[in-house]
C-alpha cells in the first residue's frame, strides 16, 4: 500500500466524507500523517515542516492529491489487518485528547496532539514549555486543553522527557 | 582565535553590491560552499536557453542579500531578535550546500531508488551538521549548527524564521524567480523585487504577510511564478534532458562498482562525512562521461550512446506535449499514465516493455496556489487575509494546478514508430 493511502484510510474511518476540496480536511489529514509517522512510528517518509498552522509535509499534500483514487480504491484489500491495528492505536490517542477537551473539533484536537509533539520532540532548539510555545504561536487554542493533553500525552509516554535543555522524543 | 574583520563587496548581477562580512566570507571560502561555483542553477536548461548557466553559488549569495535586508528590517520592526540575524544569514548562504550535480535532475533518480521523496534539503541539512568546515566556522561565530539545519530543514521552533526560508513568499523564490529570468531571458518571470520587500511584514498570528499596497507584487509574483513553470522549470525539450541524465545515472551505478557510494542516499552522507561531496559536481559528473565515451565508444545502442546524446544533445523526442489547466480537483498521477498507457498502440507498448529507456511518460500535476500555503494580505484594518480571499485580488481565480502530459521516444524509435496519436501540445 502506498504511504499516503494510510492517512487516507484513517481520515476516511474517523470522518467519512473527507474530501481534499476542503481545506479543514487538508489540514486535518496532514495532522493525521503527521501522528502517524512521528508518535505511531510508521516510516512514512514525509518532511514535516514546522508552520504557524501546525507540522506540514508539502510532499504529503501533493501525494493525497496524486494517489487518492488509488488509496480510495484500496481500503479492504490486503492491509486491512495491520491498518486496522494503526487505526485502533491513533483512536486511542485521540479519544483520550477529545475526552479531556469534549468541546473541541477533531481537526483542533489533532492539531494540538501535533503540534504539542513537534514542539517538544522534533523542532530545534527543543521547547522547554510547548503549551506557552503553542499558545502563543496559536492564540486561539485553550490553555487549558493544551495543558491537560500535554500531560496525557506525557503520561502514555508519547512525549518523554521535557526538561529544560533536553531533547524530548516520541513514543 | 582572534577574528579579523573583513568586509567585502561582490557585484552580483541581480542585486548589485552584495557586502559580505566576516561571517559570510568565511562561509563562502569553504570548499562545500566553492563547490556551488559548479552547479549550474537551472541544471540542463541551458540546452534551451543558452544563458542558462548561471550557479547555485550567485544564487546563493542572493537569497544571503535578501535575507538581510528582510531580516534586518524586520528586526527593527521587533519581530525578530537582533542576536538571531547571523543565524539567519548563515541558513540562506548555506541553504543549498546539499544541491546535487545538475541541481534538481538527479533528485528524480534518489527519489525512486530510495521510494521516498528525496529533497536537496536532506543533504543540505547533513552538510551543515558534518561537514568538519562548517561546523567549525558556525561554532567560532557563536552560532549552534543545529539551529541553521533546522531552518533550512523547516523545524526551527520560530515558525517565522522557516517561513523565511521556505513557504509560498521566501527568500529562496524572491532570488531566483529573478535570476533565472534574467539568465534565460525570459521577462514575464520577472517580478516586483523591491516592493515585495518593502511591504513584506508579519501579521498578528506570526506568520509572513504582505501589507495590502504591495498586492499587486504578491499577485505578480504568482503569475510569474506560473509563466516560469511552464515556460522554464518544466520546458518540454530540457525536462527530456533531464529524464535522459536520470536514466543515465541508473545505468552507470548499475554498470560501475566504483560508484558504489552513490548509489544511496547514506552512501552521499559518508561522502559529506568524508569531505569527498565537495568534488561531486557538475565538472565531475562531465568528467566520468567523458571517460565512459572514451572507453566505451558513442556508437550502437549503449550507455555511451546515451551520455553522446546528452553530451551533444542529441535527446529524446517530444512526441506528446500536453499542458492543462486545472480549477478544481485534480485527477491523480497514476490515474493519468494509466489512461495514456491505455490509449497508446501495441508497437509503443511492446518497445517500453523491451527497454524503459526508449519510451519514457512523464505526468506531473504542480500546484499554482494552494489555500493552506497562501500569502496574507494585511488590510487597512490590520486583518490578516489569505490572498485568495481578500476583496479583488486575482489569486483566487487563478487556475490552482498545471498539468503536464508528455511522452518522450528515443530518437532511434522515433525514426522508425509513429508518435502516439493524443491530442497534440497547445
Amino acid at each position: 500500500m502506498k504511504d499516503p493511502c494510510i492517512v487516507w484510510y484513517i481520515a476516511s474511518k474517523l470522518s467519512p466524507g473527507v474530501s481534499l476540496s476542503r481545506l479543514e480536511d487538508r489540514l486535518l489529514m496532514q495532522k493525521i500523517g503527521y501522528i502517524v509517522q512521528e508518535i505511531l512510528g510508521q516510516k512514512l517518509g514525509y518532511r514535516f515542516s514546522w508552520y504557524s498552522y501546525g507540522p506540514y509535509s508539502r510532499a504529503l499534500s501533493r501525494d493525497l492529491h496524486s494517489y487518492e483514487e488509488l488509496c480510495v480504491s484500496s481500503y479492504d484489500k490486503d492491509d486491512e489487518m495491520s491498518l486496522i491495528n494503526i487505526l485502533d492505536r491513533f483512536t486511542e490517542i485521540y479519544v483520550k485528547a477529545q475526552m479531556l477537551c469534549p468541546s473541541e473539533s477533531m481537526a483542533r484536537i489533532l492539531e494540538i496532539v501535533a503540534s504539542l509533539h513537534m514542539l517538544s520532540a522534533n523542532t530545534y532548539p527543543p521547547s522547554t514549555d510547548p503549551v506557552g510555545d503553542l499558545t502563543r504561536i496559536k492564540p486561539y487554542i485553550s490553555r487549558t486543553c493544551a495543558e491537560q493533553i500535554f500531560s496525557m500525552l506525557r503520561e502514555i509516554g508519547v512525549i518523554k522527557t521535557i526538561e529544560k535543555g533536553v531533547s524530548s522524543d516520541s513514543a | 582565535m582572534e577574528k579579523s574583520t573583513r568586509y567585502k563587496k561582490v557585484y552580483d548581477e541581480i542585486h548589485g553590491y552584495i557586502e559580505l562580512d566576516e561571517l559570510a566570507l568565511r562561509i563562502i571560502d569553504l570548499d562545500v560552499f566553492q563547490r556551488l561555483r559548479r552547479i549550474k542553477q537551472l541544471g540542463v536548461t541551458f540546452y534551451v536557453y543558452p544563458g542558462a548557466v548561471h550557479t547555485r553559488f550567485s544564487h546563493s549569495l542572493g537569497v544571503y542579500h535578501i535575507i538581510k535586508k528582510l531580516s534586518e528590517r524586520l528586526s527593527r520592526e521587533g519581530y525578530i531578535s537582533r542576536d538571531d540575524l547571523p543565524l539567519l544569514e548563515a541558513s540562506a548562504l548555506l541553504h543549498d550546500v546539499g544541491h546535487l550535480p545538475y541541481s534538481h535532475a538527479l533528485e528524480t533518480f534518489y527519489t525512486r531508488i530510495t521510494n521516498q521523496r528525496f529533497e536537496h534539503e536532506d543533504l543540505s541539512r547533513e552538510v551543515v551538521l558534518n561537514d568538519p568546515g562548517v561546523s567549525e566556522t558556525l561554532s567560532e561565530f557563536g552560532i549552534d549548527k543545529h539551529e541553521v539545519a533546522s531552518i533550512i530543514y523547516g523545524t526551527h521552533r520560530e515558525p517565522l524564521y522557516n517561513q523565511l526560508m521556505s513557504s509560498d513568499l521566501d527568500v529562496d523564490r524572491m532570488d531566483y524567480l529573478v535570476r533565472d529570468s534574467l539568465h534565460t531571458g525570459v521577462t514575464y518571470g520577472s517580478i516586483d523585487l523591491d516592493r515585495l520587500l518593502e511591504t513584506t511584514t508579519v501579521d498578528r498570528d506570526g506568520n509572513i504577510a504582505v501589507k495590502d499596497k504591495g498586492l499587486i507584487a504578491v499577485e505578480n509574483f504568482y503569475i510569474a511564478r506560473l509563466h516560469m513553470y511552464r515556460g522554464v522549470y518544466y520546458h518540454k525539450t530540457s525536462l527530456g534532458y533531464e529524464l535522459l541524465l536520470t536514466h543515465i545515472w541508473g545505468e552507470l551505478l548499475d554498470i560501475y562498482g566504483e560508484l558504489e557510494p552513490f548509489k544511496t542516499i547514506e552512501g552521499l552522507r559518508t561522502l559529506i562525512r568524508r569531505n569527498a561531496f565537495r568534488y561531486f559536481d557538475d565538472y565531475w559528473v562531465n568528467g566520468l562521461f567523458y571517460r565512459i565515451i572514451e572507453e566505451r565508444g558513442q556508437a550502437g545502442d549503449n550507455i555511451g550512446d546515451m551520455i553522446w546524446r546528452f553530451l551533444y544533445r542529441k535527446g529524446y523526442k517530444v512526441c506528446l506535449d500536453h499542458v492543462e489547466l486545472i480549477y478544481r480537483d485534480v485527477p491523480s498521477n497514476a490515474e493519468i499514465e494509466e489512461n495514456m498507457w491505455a490509449s497508446m498502440g501495441g508497437s509503443i507498448k511492446d518497445l517500453a516493455a523491451i527497454d524503459k529507456k526508449y519510451l519514457i511518460i512523464f505526468v506531473d500535476t504542480i500546484p499554482i496556489y494552494k489555500e493552506e500555503e497562501s500569502v496574507n494580505i494585511i488590510t487597512r484594518g490590520g486583518a490578516s487575509v489569505k490572498i485568495y480571499e481578500y476583496p479583488g485580488s486575482i489569486i483566487g481565480k487563478l487556475p490552482k494546478y498545471m498539468l503536464i502530459k508528455r511522452i518522450y521516444l528515443h530518437p532511434y524509435i522515433h525514426q522508425i514508430i509513429p508518435c502516439p496519436t493524443e491530442k497534440r501540445a497547445r
